[in-house]
């Protein structure tokens, strides 16, 4: 373990496994929670999964970008001021968000085989595509906290607010959307295309904002 | 190991310009003090030294080499931050032993047994969260992160910040023990110069973000000299030198020569006092050079 490199990849994997653990460990709160409201369920093994199932992939978005929008103030400093390369911290928290995001879904897939809930395997493929986005994006985010402080925050919740009233407005109203007319291998392509082309758009962004962040 | 040199170095913060072309060059082998104003540019330039903060112009090489993203140098250096109290963040969120735990990771020749042995000198409890730490405290983890790391070159920014005297001596001592077993280059910033200035085999000094000395501390103190006496006398004794902050009391003047070389005498008609070393830097920094 002499390499700088694989010095780092430990740490970040370490640090992966630590924030799944937290929100494994949230989860487990929750199946207790869910297995004394279910006790009337006529099947509560299937209505506990299906829950962990639907929650594992809500929190893996959420707490992907969340720990992605700490990570240059929590890690990389730390990190960086104890003589790691920025492309090492920029590979880590590539390796964080991995392990973070691939433990979650290896979880939901495994569930979903078990518990005969194949029909949200589709919705854990999405859920995994959105958590990567959203961690390259809550990496941004974070170098712009980490830069500008506070202000960016609520320039985000503006920008936030605004999208949920465009989309609250078009739920409400049933306005469809033109995405619905084009058959559905063409939206999983698109989708796919777009994704993968927003993340590395994302990457890229953070990589330079990583190259030039101050250690504080 | 040989030079750690920065060249032409400028870093500027949006408009403010902190360093302003600082050309310095560490040797390796011996104990720098580093010592400055608040503001003076102290910490942005031992982050640049480091590659931890990128700067705006100039390199940094040791022995030549990039020091910027390149891991064979950074395996050579230590740059132990101080951690500020009030932050939520990074060794903040951590207990002590899982700090050192991470510092342990990164750093290639960490002396875990030495480490140990420092936490007890240091009186720390290995369970306490950082943010629980004093300041004195904290600076004691710093302490021990820089010492246990065994990195060739050493670098301490404000070490003894908020330690009571007895931890300042068992610092101090400790510096001077590691120098003596291994000979690691420390670069040791400090406002508490009196007390370090023994430890110094070469003072660097930094004023409005720029390097005023850089020399052997002996030397440097062996040309300096405290003039006092009627100030016609006083002018006329050190006409020619560079003199720093005169001091008038009535028809009396005090003043402090900083000369090209140690000088026989400067007269019969003046008082001549040899300068410590924070009297000097104070001289120097206070209202800046009066006459050449």
């Amino acid at each position: 373990m002499n390499s700088l490199l694989a010095r780092t990849r430990k740490y970040y994997f370490l640090a992966g496994l630590k924030l799944f653990g937290y929100v494994a460990a949230v989860q487990l709160l929750l199946v207790v929670e869910w297995t004394f409201f279910g006790v009337e369920e006529e099947d509560i093994v299937g209505f506990v999964s299906q829950n962990v199932i639907t929650f594992n992939a809500m929190f893996m978005v959420l707490f992907n970008m969340l720990f992605a929008i700490y990570g240059p103030n929590w890690y990389d400093s730390m990190v960086l001021s104890m003589g790691a390369r920025r492309r090492d911290v920029f590979w880590g928290q590539l390796i964080k968000q991995s392990v973070f995001v691939g433990l979650s879904a290896i979880l939901s897939i495994v569930l979903c085989v078990v518990f005969k809930h194949e029909n949200f395997l589709g919705y854990t493929i999405v859920a995994v595509a959105a958590a990567m986005i959203l961690g390259a994006l809550g990496l941004v985010i974070g170098y712009k906290v980490k830069k500008y402080g506070k202000i960016v925050i609520f320039g985000l919740l503006i920008i936030v607010g605004v999208q949920a009233g465009i989309w609250g407005f078009v739920l409400a109203t049933g306005i469809k959307l033109p995405i619905g007319s084009l058959n559905s291998a063409m939206i999983l392509s698109l989708i796919g295309a777009g994704a993968v082309a927003v993340f590395v758009l994302l990457e890229f962004w953070a990589y330079r904002l990583n190259q030039k962040c101050m250690v504080s | 190991m040989g030079t750690l040199s920065g060249k032409n170095i400028v870093k500027k913060y949006g408009k403010d310009t902190v360093l302003k072309n600082v050309n310095i060059d560490i040797e390796t082998g011996k104990i720098y003090g580093l010592i400055g104003r608040n503001g003076a540019g102290k910490t942005t330039l031992l982050s640049i030294l480091t590659a931890q903060n990128p700067a705006t112009e100039g390199t940094v090489t040791l022995d030549g080499q990039p020091v910027w993203e390149n891991e064979e140098a950074l395996s050579h250096i230590c740059y132990s931050r101080e951690i500020p109290q009030v932050t939520m963040f990074g060794p903040n969120t951590l207990k002590v032993k899982d700090y050192l735990g991470t510092a342990k990771i990164f750093y290639k020749n960490w002396d875990e047994e030495y480490a140990k042995e420092l936490v007890g000198l240091f009186n720390l409890n290995p369970k306490k969260k950082v943010s629980k730490l004093s300041k004195g405290m904290l600076s004691a983890l710093t302490i021990i992160i820089a010492l246990a790391s065994k990195a060739d070159i050493t670098i301490l920014d404000e070490p003894v910040a908020g330690l009571d005297v007895v931890a300042r001596e068992q610092f101090y001592k400790l510096v001077i023990d590691e120098y003596a077993q291994t000979g690691r280059t420390f670069i040791i910033s400090t406002h508490i110069i009196e007390e370090a200035a023994s430890l110094f085999e070469k003072v660097i000094i930094i004023d409005d973000g720029q390097i005023v000395l850089n020399e052997n501390t002996e030397d440097l103190l062996s040309r300096a000299y405290r003039v006092s006496g009627e100030d016609v006398n006083v002018d006329k004794a050190t006409d020619g030198y560079k003199v720093y902050h005169p001091e008038s009391i009535g028809r009396n003047k005090v003043v402090t020569v900083l000369a090209e070389e140690p000088v026989a005498g400067f007269g019969e008609d003046v008082q001549v006092e040899p300068v410590a070393l924070q009297n000097l830097f104070y001289a120097m920094c206070v209202d800046g050079r009066k006459e050449a």
